[in-house]
């Protein structure tokens, strides 16, 4: 502990203090405010003393770097000095303080470290959730291929006992070749690469087993978010267009405008409804557009209903965000 | 004749089972699909009876909302559901949306041409249970039901507080659970359990 006038004057001193200055500066303290600057920025410092700038050490948010420094001694202790003035109506008066910090330091450090391992998990685990099912695709591939390679091995032993035997019976031959025709005929099955999905073949190819032709007029979107948005409420209006509005063309008129796509599908159903009641997959369709930020309504008019849906951009919403 | 649709949208997968069916005259693929959600759309056509449905398919869509959306509008058609995750709740799931049957693809003892015949014969095939998992030190049949669900909404990257809301429990009983769990696993963080109980499909909180 130490106390100065503002101009730098020692009022008092222990010997703590005069101590711990002498072993980073090389002196005692003569002066409090060329002792501080010293502190703060001296060109070289006494051997095995550091001055630790760790912004993750968090000491006290009341003193800001100009009045907070912690230094690393030879014996391995870490101290924290304080400066901060003390006024009263009368007299101010400068006070230096410094208090070991030894076992907070090591703590911090390690919590420090933990907290980047924790960020790392976290990273794996965001990972993992956003690509379990291409990993369980590529697992089933593997546990195929090895069942393969396992059915195959046994053709090749049962085969090569056979040959060294000389003396086959019938029904063991067609066993034979019964094992060699299974393990072969799963052979063209295995995909060498990951087949990607198309989710307008598919759509369209739905669309066709239930007498429905699906007719775009502008261009689709690229990001793969929207167009995954844009099929689910075209799935959702071909339902209904089919089961209620008996409808055999399906029209998806895309427009682009500042704020991303616009989207109004209609049909060549006839409908006499003037109001849409949003049930089952209408309301699941509304939810899941506006959790991306979507939008959502109908245009009932001359007996046909259009859905029509906004969709902005991705990095709109994150500005708005 | 029983005409199927498959829901599947790994390719070996899909085309093994549109093999098996091809061998047995009693069937016929009407199509297969990889995407759950155009399932229903095939339905209306009106000819389907029996749907072989991947829980996990492309594009993240869940076979189970699809299942329970046919059997909403379709109670006729038969549905199995498929699945090679462990994911704890999907059995009490496909209870839940009226499916028929349910098949493992990896861990069934009983093959899915038996379970399509006997399901076409008016049978429900469920299986035992969930298969066992080992997370940390403890097996997943080591966890109650409200642990799982605390692992669940762990998985979901909710905070205790929202945990306790969610699961309408106080904060306190919340921490009692995942004292409770990080013993059983042996776990020192509930990120390390996550990502266990995560990479070994026991939770997917997308389905």
């Amino acid at each position: 502990m130490g106390f100065s006038s503002l101009s730098g004057k020692p009022i008092l001193v222990n010997h703590q203090m005069n101590s711990l200055v002498e072993i980073i500066t090389g002196h005692t303290v003569i002066e409090a405010n060329s002792v501080w600057n010293e502190l703060i920025d001296a060109q070289e410092y006494n051997k095995g003393c550091i001055k630790l700038d760790k912004p993750w050490l968090k000491t006290d948010d009341s003193y800001d770097n100009e009045n907070s420094l912690i230094f690393l001694l030879p014996d391995g202790k870490v101290w924290h000095f304080r400066r901060q003035i003390l006024a009263n109506e009368s007299i101010s008066t400068v006070q230096i303080e410094a208090s070991e910090i030894t076992q907070l330091y090591h703590m911090s450090e390690e919590l420090y470290a933990n907290n980047i391992r924790l960020v790392s998990l976290r990273k794996r685990q965001e990972a993992l959730l956003s690509n379990i099912v291409q990993i369980n695709r590529e697992r089933e591939l593997l546990s195929t291929k090895m069942r393969i390679h396992d059915d195959l091995g046994r053709c090749l032993v049962a085969t090569k006992k056979a040959l060294d035997s000389k003396d086959i019976a019938e029904n063991e031959y067609k066993e034979l070749l019964d094992g060699w025709e299974e393990a072969i005929r799963d052979m063209p099955n295995v995909p060498l690469q990951g087949v990607s999905v198309s989710p307008e073949a598919e759509l369209r190819k739905v669309a066709d087993l239930v007498g429905c032709r699906i007719e775009f007029i502008g261009e689709q979107p690229t990001e793969r978010r929207t167009l995954l948005l844009l099929y689910s409420a075209i799935r959702e209006a071909l339902t209904n267009a089919v089961r209620h509005a008996g409808a055999d063309q399906l029209t998806v008129n895309i427009s682009r405008n500042y704020k991303g796509s616009h989207i109004v599908i209609s049909s060549n159903g006839s409908s006499s409804v003037s109001q849409i009641r949003e049930t089952g997959g209408l309301a699941s369709l509304r939810k899941s557009l506006e959790q991306e930020g979507a939008e959502l309504g109908y245009i009932c008019s001359g007996g046909t209903v259009a859905v029509v849906v906004d969709i902005p951009d991705k990095n709109i919403g994150n500005m708005e965000a | 004749m029983t005409n199927v649709l498959i829901v599947e949208d790994s390719k070996i997968s899909r085309d093994s089972i549109e093999r098996q069916l091809s061998d047995n005259t009693e069937y016929c693929v009407i199509t297969s699909i990889e995407n759950a959600a155009n399932a229903e759309i095939v339905c209306m056509r009106g000819n389907i009876d029996l749907i072989l449905m991947d829980i996990c398919t492309a594009d993240d869509e869940s076979g189970l909302k699809a299942a329970k959306r046919i059997k909403q509008h379709y109670p006729r058609i038969k549905i199995i559901l498929m699945t090679s995750m462990p994911e704890h709740s999907f059995i009490k799931k496909a209870i839940e949306c009226g499916c028929d049957s349910f098949w493992y693809k990896e861990y069934g003892s009983i093959g899915l041409m038996e379970v399509c015949r006997r399901t076409m014969q008016g049978e429900s095939i469920w299986p035992s249970g969930t298969p066992i998992l080992r997370i940390g030190l403890a097996e997943s049949s080591d966890f109650t039901e409200r642990e799982l669900e605390v692992i669940r909404e762990l998985v979901g990257g909710h905070k205790y507080s929202e945990i306790a809301e969610n699961l309408n429990v106080t904060e306190n009983t919340v921490k009692f659970h995942i004292k409770s769990i990080m013993s059983k696993t042996g776990y020192k963080n509930t990120l390390q359990l996550v990502a266990d109980v995560v990479e070994k499909r026991l939770i997917l909180p997308k389905y």
